[in-house]
């Protein structure tokens, strides 16, 4: 299967957020309805919803480019979407005005505030899961579609 | 006498011969991807990555609310 290899890298891309929002979406609702945590949850989905998948799938482009000839490691690949991710989020979040700077740390709903000390571990475990992910079930959905 | 000998020879032949028939008589997709995954080495989790999960599950049971920001990030 040579043909699309773009387009295979796009659709591979997408297939784990695509899975995993939905699944994210009900720990948000049982966070707000259930444990009464503030979160406004019509604000906060836009971002997962509309750009996680497609910058996965277009990351996963990215990869299939890069990857063209030479080896390089899908996971230290996936590791680096936070970079682009977390500043994309966090912009989405003052403009939806859940997200604010305050004495101690980063407030966040709110309700949730990350001391400014743990603000790089934050990231650091952030950049682990994502090499997780891309290392093991993007891996498999690229296996899958022959893309390396 | 020849065109004898050759009907002879078709119908041992076709005693001989077991009949083919030209449908498949199994899937063999699945015996396919067993003989790929036997010639594939077997794959295991590196400690290295246990060790990873492991900060991940530890740092999400120390603060739980960070399992919020973080599915917020995926």
């Amino acid at each position: 299967m040579n043909t699309h290899r773009f387009l295979r890298a796009y659709m591979a891309g997408i297939v784990v957020p695509t899975i995993a929002v939905p699944l994210g979406l009900v720990v948000f609702f049982i966070a707000r309805y259930g444990f009464q945590i503030p979160i406004p949850i019509e604000r906060v989905v836009i971002f997962p919803m509309a750009l996680i998948p497609t910058l996965f799938g277009l990351w996963n482009m990215l990869y299939a480019r890069l990857s063209t000839g030479r080896y390089f490691p899908l996971g230290l690949h996936g590791a680096l979407l936070p970079v682009v991710f977390i500043p994309l989020g966090m912009a989405g979040a003052v403009a939806g005005q859940f997200l604010s700077l305050g004495s101690k740390g980063i407030v966040w709903f709110d309700a949730i505030t990350i001391p400014y000390k743990l603000f790089v571990p934050w990231i650091a475990v952030v950049m682990i899961v994502y090499y997780l992910i891309w290392k093991y079930l993007v891996g498999f959905c690229n296996k899958i579609l022959e893309l390396p | 006498m020849k065109e004898t000998n050759d009907a002879r020879f078709k119908s041992l032949l076709k005693q001989a011969l077991r009949p083919i028939s030209p449908e498949l008589q199994r899937d063999l997709w699945p015996q396919m991807l067993r003989r790929i995954d036997e010639r594939s080495p077997a794959k295991t989790v590196p400690w290295f990555d246990w060790a990873l999960l492991a900060i991940v599950v530890i740092s999400n049971l120390v603060f739980p609310h960070s399992i919020l920001l973080l599915l917020y990030q995926l």
